[in-house]
């Protein structure tokens, strides 16, 4: 079986290599060392991670989405309560 | 305004404006000294913070000690490289109130790029956002007389010195240099703009009063703080007026738009015509009552925009027009609503004037086209540095390079762009910024870069690039090399090679050699 962090990171890697057109990511960054992260792409990022992960973040979600450790906190929270 | 004051000529205007405060440091004060438990600040985020007037006055004052403590000079200058955060705000205000002279970086240019104007504006020290700290460290070593500050707290800050005691400040005068702005520049480097007490303070008031803000207004601030328009229009303009400002970070800012105007009732922002085309395309719906009135400026708003923004968000939107060398706005379209004449770009603000002048600085007849100057309180001292580019300031009058009309009511209309600026989501780039960064690549001949239509952003960047002969160049070979070398924001997003086209051999030149920018973005719209 899967470790479901693997998982998640690596799907979450995949979104994220997508949505900014690049190739390498590291799992640690802010939006500010990602100078793709810009707000339309900010958008993209919300829709395809509640596509992949068939969750719904609530609006005040998205203005603390600020690193990708947040958003995968985000993501850990509601597969949890599911 | 007392007669004593060293009032440039491009800064006298025919009527008298009464300025209530002596520098942004007496604004502030004089607020928090009238409202003291209202909330000056609201930074919503993962890290929410809320500072009520009397909050905020104190932890300027502990960072003003901490600065002074650090050793740094009235007129010293510091760079603050930051997204919007309150730890921006702090330190704006703290160095303003010592008398320092803010210059803000926009953290998204290029390692090169930030220390050009850390070295150009011989800046003392840097404070940085602790999540540049790879952008930093590869120009902390080149610049051994500067100063470098991590700053991921304030709080963490001000712990290195003891800031409770009552601080003695230095007297500070309405010309004192408050803020040097970097504006994108024709030659490639950018030009610091520099503004004083006055410019901020008049521009703050000629807005405030203009949308009539009281102390129940709350403003939103999307736009970025290191630009003149986030920084006057949604920081000082509500200070003038003893109102709220919600500020948030502009990447986060779009989704979460209407959320953010619904949860903090926000009444009023200013936005770039960009932004409004981003949230027409968008599916989120407005929630609120509070929004009554949006400012849009720094690009063209097309009739069908506004149109389609109204009816769907039914908010009214108020063109103006203005630039870092008038602070921010210099006209706005009429207050309310139904006095605005569409299409236009509004009357002047109280605090300056304006005329359509002729080649020879000449008043032209009203509907004529001539360039856009302004005179007034709100325009700039002139650029850092540079006489050349300081030509702008002349005759009485900042010429703005912009071409416009005045109709028989006073009436302002924007036409377009004399040189070949190019507007890509507000944000102004020349083209020789790109160009010199392409042409440091081996097999390139030549190259020449324009701005070309975009539906969300209004323009995006175009390279026109030959290869020498023999050499094997791919787009994408050279989109690798621009990259980290400027700003992701001047990246070309159509990059043409000249070698591939039939119908072009070579960028089309004039006879003493300059790139004929208008023919290269006419052959763009004729072939693609």
């Amino acid at each position: 079986m899967v470790d479901p962090k693997t998982d998640l990171d690596t799907r979450l890697e995949k979104i994220l290599k997508e949505v900014f057109q690049i190739e390498e990511v590291d799992l640690n960054f802010s939006m500010d060392e990602i100078p793709e992260w810009d707000s339309f792409k900010h958008y993209e990022l919300i829709v395809a991670v509640e596509n992949e992960f068939k969750i719904k973040l609530e609006d005040v979600d998205t203005i603390e989405i600020t690193s990708i450790p947040i958003i995968k906190s985000k993501i850990s929270k509601y597969l949890n309560e599911k | 305004m007392k007669s004593n004051y060293l009032i440039q000529e491009h800064q006298k205007i025919s009527h008298q404006v009464k300025l209530d405060y002596n520098n942004v440091r007496d604004l502030l004060f004089k607020k928090a000294e009238e409202n003291p438990n209202k909330k000056y600040l609201i930074c919503p985020g993962e890290k929410h913070e809320e500072f009520t007037y009397s909050e905020f006055k104190t932890i300027v004052d502990q960072t003003s000690q901490f600065l002074i403590k650090s050793g740094l000079k009235k007129n010293d200058k510091i760079s603050l490289i930051f997204h919007n955060s309150s730890e921006f705000l702090i330190l704006y205000f703290a160095g303003l109130c010592c008398g320092l002279t803010i210059v803000p970086v926009n953290p998204e240019m290029s390692s090169r790029e930030i220390k050009y104007i850390i070295e150009d504006s011989y800046s003392k020290t840097v404070f940085y956002s602790d999540t540049l700290e790879s952008k930093i460290n590869k120009i902390r070593d080149s610049l051994s007389n500067v100063k470098f500050k991590k700053t991921k707290s304030i709080k963490d800050l001000i712990s290195l010195f003891d800031t409770r005691k009552k601080i003695e400040y230095n007297q500070i005068s309405l010309h004192d240099i408050a803020v040097i702005i970097y504006t994108s520049g024709t030659a490639g480097n950018p030009k610091g703009v520099i503004l004083s007490h006055l410019n901020l303070l008049s521009d703050a008031m000629g807005i405030s009063e203009w949308f009539k803000f009281t102390k129940d207004s709350r403003c939103l601030c999307i736009l970025p703080l290191f630009h003149n328009n986030g920084q006057i229009t949604t920081l000082l303009a509500p200070l003038y007026a003893g109102a709220s400002t919600i500020i948030i970070k502009g990447k986060i800012s779009l989704y979460a738009f209407w959320f953010l105007v619904n949860e903090y009732q926000a009444t009023w922002t200013s936005v770039m015509a960009s932004i409004l085309s981003m949230l027409l395309s968008l599916p989120n719906e407005r929630k609120d009552n509070s929004l009554t009135a949006i400012l849009c400026g720094g690009q063209i708003l097309t009739r069908s925009v506004q149109e389609q923004f109204e009816k769907r968000f039914k908010v009214p939107i108020f063109e103006g027009y203005g630039l870092t060398e008038t602070t921010s706005f210099s006209c706005i379209n009429n207050y309310p609503a139904e006095s605005r004449m569409v299409g236009s770009i509004g009357k002047p603000l109280q605090i300056n004037e304006m005329s359509i002048l002729n080649e020879n600085s000449q008043e032209v007849e009203e509907n004529i086209e001539g360039e856009i100057c302004i005179r007034g309180y709100n325009v700039a001292n002139g650029y850092l540095g540079d006489a050349k580019t300081n030509h702008a300031f002349r005759n009485g009058w900042f010429h703005s390079g912009d071409y416009g009309t005045r109709d028989k009511d006073g009436n302002f209309y924007f036409h377009g762009r004399k040189d070949s600026l190019i507007i890509k989501g507000g944000e102004n780039v020349y083209p020789a910024e790109l160009e010199n960064v392409l042409y440091k690549h081996p097999d390139i001949d030549e190259c020449a870069v324009i701005g070309i239509p975009d539906e969300l952003l209004g323009e995006d960047i175009c390279a026109f690039v030959k290869i020498k002969d023999k050499a094997q160049l791919t787009k994408n070979d050279l989109e690798k090399f621009c990259k980290n070398k400027i700003a992701s924001y001047k990246q070309p997003k159509k990059i043409i090679i000249i070698n591939n086209l039939v119908d072009l051999n070579e960028i089309p030149k004039g006879p003493t050699k300059k790139v004929l920018y208008r023919k290269l973005k006419e052959y763009y719209r004729n072939s693609f």
